[in-house]
C-alpha cells in the first residue's frame, strides 16, 4: 500500500512524473473478489487444450523482461529504477532526455480517506528544467529511461512464433510524442503494415521462450540511428486496434490456433 | 547509399480513373483527387525518387513537382525512408474475410405489413451472425412499438441498428433523443417525411445520431442513390470492393409483404418468411448472383477514379436488362469528371419508365 504523502506530491505538482508503482494487485485482487480462483486454477491446468498464455502470465514483470534482454543481446534503453533525486539528476545530465514509466501495471487502485482513486498512468518525459523545481530528496522507487529519438514505434503481436506487426508514425504529430496513448481523432497518426526483420524475429522467439510465453504484444521503438530498442511486451495486449487498420486478421489467427485450426 | 525516398503510407491507395484519380486515405476515411500525372511520380513499389525525377523534368515544371510533394506531405500520405527501410513496409492485404455469412440485413415495414420481428432476428438474422440491420418503416410508428424492436436487439449479439421512420407527431423529438441516448446500439435514426432538414442529435462516436429529413421515404424506391457524401473510404469496404459487391455482398433483406430478398427494390424474392426458412432461401441457387460483380466488372464504373469507395446498386441500373450496367441514379461521368443530376439525363428516362420511377423523378 502507498503512503499518503506521495499521493500528495503526485496532485502537488503540475509535471507529475512520479509513477505510482503498483503491482498487479489490481488483477489478482478481483479475482479473489469474484472468488473465481478454483475455477482459473482448473483452467490452467487444461494442457491439453490449445491455450494462449495462462492467467498466471499476467504477472510477469518488465524488469525480468529487461534483464533478459540483456541476456539474449536485444536492445533497450539505458535503465534506471532509484528513490533518490540526486541519481536522477545524475542520469538526466548524462542522458539530456529521460522518460519515466510505471514500473508495473499502468493502472492503480488506491484508497485515500475511505474513498478507491484509480490511476492511470502514461510515460512522462523528465528533462533537467523539471527537476530544478523539485526539492523532495526521496522519492518512492520509480523507473527511468533514457529518452530514444525515433523515427517511428512498432507494435507486434506474437503467437507461436508468428508475428503481425504495425508501424506507428508517433512522431508526425507532436502531441503523441511520447505516448501514443495521447489519440489525436481527426489526424490519426499514422498506422500501416510492418515486416520485422528475421534477425529481430529471432531474438524476440528466444525472449517469449525465455518468459514462457505463446502469445504477446511487443512494443519496440525504431530510433533515429535505425537501431530496434524492445520497450516491453505485454502478454494481455490488445491486438483489435492492430488487426484492424492493418487488416492483419488477428482474430481468424487465434481463432485457428484454439480450435487446432479444425 | 543512405539515399532518401518517399513511400505511400499503405493505407494511402492510388485508385486511377479515366482521366483522373484518387488517393483513398482508408485511415483517415478521407479521399483525395489527383491527377494523373502525379500518378507517375510513384514507382512500381509506391516510392517516389525526387533526386532522379529533378533531373529528369524540365526548369519549368519544378514548381508542379513541388506542389504535388506539398499536397503528399501535407495530407501525410508519404514518409522519408532509405531504400532498405522501404522494404520493411509491406502492402496493405486486400482480402476480406468477415467472420459471417450474412453481414447486414434490412428490413422494411409499412402499414400493412405484419412482421414477428422476433421470429426475423432469431431465425433469419441471429443464425447469419448478422451485426448490422437497417430498419426501414414507410408509415409512422409508435414509439413503444420500435422499443420493442430494440429491446430484442438490446439482448443479442447484433452491434448496430439503423432506423429511418415516418416523422410521427405524438413523439416528441425531446423524447425521442433521450430514447436514442438510452440505446447505445442505434447508430442513426432518420425522420423522413419532416417539415425541413434538420440535424436533431449529432453523432457520438459514430452512434446515436439523429436526422430530419423533408423528403418523404414511401417505399423502396427511393434506396440506389449513388453521391459522394455516401462513400466510404474504409478498409472494409475497400477490400470489400476488390471482390465482392459493396452493396449486394452478404445482405439480406425482407421487404414490407415478408418477402426474402437480396434487396427489397429487387423483384426477385426467394420465399416469404411465412414459409421459407432461412436455409431454404440461402441455398437458393440465385441467392448469391449478384454478391461477386465488382465495380471492375461494371460499365462505366470500371474506369471511375471512386470505384472502390462508391456503394453500388443493381436494383435500379442504367439498362435494366444488362446486370453490368451502371447504377441508375449515378449522375457521375468519370471520362468527363462531372457530377450532373441523373434524373434529367436523356439517356436515363427509359429506365426511369422502366422502373416506374417518374414519380420519384418529378419530386
Ligand atoms: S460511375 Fe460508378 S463508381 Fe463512379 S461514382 Fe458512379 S456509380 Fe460510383
Amino acid at each position: 500500500m502507498i503512503s499518503v504523502s506521495i499521493l500528495l506530491i503526485v496532485f502537488g505538482t503540475e509535471e507529475v512524473f512520479l509513477n505510482i508503482p503498483n503491482t498487479n494487485s489490481f488483477i489478482s485482487e478481483s479475482i479473489d473478489e469474484n472468488n473465481s480462483k478454483p475455477i482459473v486454477d482448473f483452467l490452467n491446468l487444461k494442457l491439453n487444450k490449445p491455450q494462449i498464455n495462462k492467467f498466471s502470465d499476467n504477472n510477469i514483470g518488465k524488469l525480468h523482461q529487461l534483464e533478459l534482454c540483456k541476456l539474449i543481446n536485444l536492445k533497450f534503453p539505458e535503465t534506471l529504477i532509484t528513490t533518490s533525486l540526486a541519481d536522477l539528476k545524475k542520469f538526466v545530465t548524462v542522458h539530456k532526455i529521460v522518460i519515466t514509466k510505471p514500473i508495473e501495471n499502468p493502472f492503480s487502485k488506491h484508497i485515500v480517506n475511505g474513498k478507491d482513486l484509480h490511476f492511470f498512468t502514461s510515460s512522462k518525459l523528465i528533462t533537467s528544467n523539471i527537476l530544478k523545481k523539485y526539492t523532495s530528496d526521496r522519492f518512492q522507487a520509480s523507473l527511468f529511461q533514457k529518452y530514444t529519438e525515433k523515427k517511428f514505434e512498432i507494435r507486434s503481436f506474437y503467437l507461436n512464433e508468428t508475428f503481425k506487426s504495425m508501424a506507428i508514425f508517433s512522431q508526425q504529430n507532436e502531441k503523441t510524442k511520447i505516448d501514443y496513448r495521447n489519440y489525436d481523432r481527426e489526424r490519426p497518426n499514422r498506422i500501416v503494415p510492418f515486416l520485422l526483420p528475421k534477425s529481430i524475429e529471432k531474438k524476440l522467439i528466444k525472449l517469449m521462450k525465455l518468459l514462457g510465453l505463446n502469445c504477446g504484444s511487443f512494443d519496440l521503438i525504431y530510433s533515429v540511428n535505425d537501431e530496434y530498442v524492445f520497450l516491453e511486451v505485454n502478454p494481455i495486449g490488445q491486438f483489435q486496434w492492430l488487426s484492424r487498420n492493418c487488416n492483419h486478421n488477428i482474430e481468424r489467427l487465434i481463432a485457428e490456433t484454439l480450435t487446432n485450426g479444425e | 547509399m543512405n539515399k532518401t525516398y518517399f513511400k505511400l503510407f499503405a493505407n494511402c491507395i492510388i485508385v486511377k480513373g479515366a482521366s483522373r484519380a484518387t488517393i483513398c486515405d482508408l485511415q483517415r476515411n478521407k479521399f483525395q483527387l489527383i491527377p494523373l500525372s502525379l500518378i507517375d511520380f510513384f514507382d512500381d513499389k509506391n516510392l517516389i525518387d525526387l533526386e532522379k525525377i529533378k533531373k529528369q523534368i524540365t526548369e519549368d515544371s519544378i514548381h508542379i513537382l513541388n506542389e504535388y510533394m506539398d499536397l503528399l506531405i501535407e495530407n501525410e500520405f508519404i514518409f522519408e525512408c532509405n531504400l532498405k527501410e522501404s522494404k520493411l513496409f509491406p502492402s496493405l492485404s486486400m482480402d476480406f474475410d468477415y467472420p459471417s455469412t450474412i453481414s447486414n440485413a434490412i428490413i422494411d415495414y409499412d402499414k400493412n405489413s405484419n412482421h414477428n420481428f422476433q421470429k426475423i432476428i432469431d431465425e433469419y438474422l441471429i443464425p447469419t451472425n448478422c451485426r448490422h440491420i437497417q430498419f426501414r418503416f414507410y408509415d409512422g410508428i409508435e414509439l413503444n412499438y420500435l422499443n420493442d424492436i430494440i429491446k430484442i436487439v438490446n439482448e443479442s449479439f447484433i452491434k448496430s441498428i439503423e432506423i429511418i421512420v415516418k416523422y410521427n407527431k405524438t413523439i416528441p423529438l425531446e423524447r425521442l433523443k433521450e430514447w436514442v441516448s438510452e440505446n447505445k446500439k442505434i447508430k442513426s435514426v432518420t425522420l423522413h417525411s419532416y417539415s425541413k432538414n434538420q440535424i436533431v442529435q449529432e453523432e457520438n462516436f459514430g452512434f446515436g445520431i439523429i436526422v430530419a429529413v423533408k423528403q418523404e421515404i414511401n417505399d423502396e424506391s427511393h434506396c440506389g442513390i449513388v453521391h459522394h457524401n455516401y462513400f466510404n473510404v474504409l478498409i472494409e469496404s475497400f477490400t470489400e470492393s476488390q471482390n465482392h459487391n459493396t452493396c449486394l455482398n452478404r445482405k439480406l433483406s425482407i421487404d414490407k409483404n415478408g418477402n426474402i430478398k437480396n434487396c427489397p427494390s429487387m423483384s426477385q424474392s426467394f420465399g416469404n418468411i411465412k414459409d421459407t426458412t432461412l436455409e431454404v432461401a440461402l441455398n437458393h441457387k440465385e441467392f448469391k448472383k449478384y454478391w461477386n460483380i465488382t465495380k471492375d466488372q461494371i460499365e462505366v464504373c470500371k474506369d471511375c477514379e471512386f470505384r472502390h469507395i462508391c456503394t453500388d446498386c443493381r436494383a435500379y441500373i442504367e439498362e435494366p436488362e444488362n446486370q453490368y450496367s451502371k447504377p441508375l441514379k449515378c449522375g457521375y461521368n468519370p471520362y468527363t469528371n462531372k457530377w450532373e443530376e441523373w434524373s434529367v439525363n436523356p439517356l436515363k428516362q427509359k429506365a426511369i419508365k422502366h422502373y416506374v420511377m417518374q414519380d420519384l423523378v418529378k419530386k
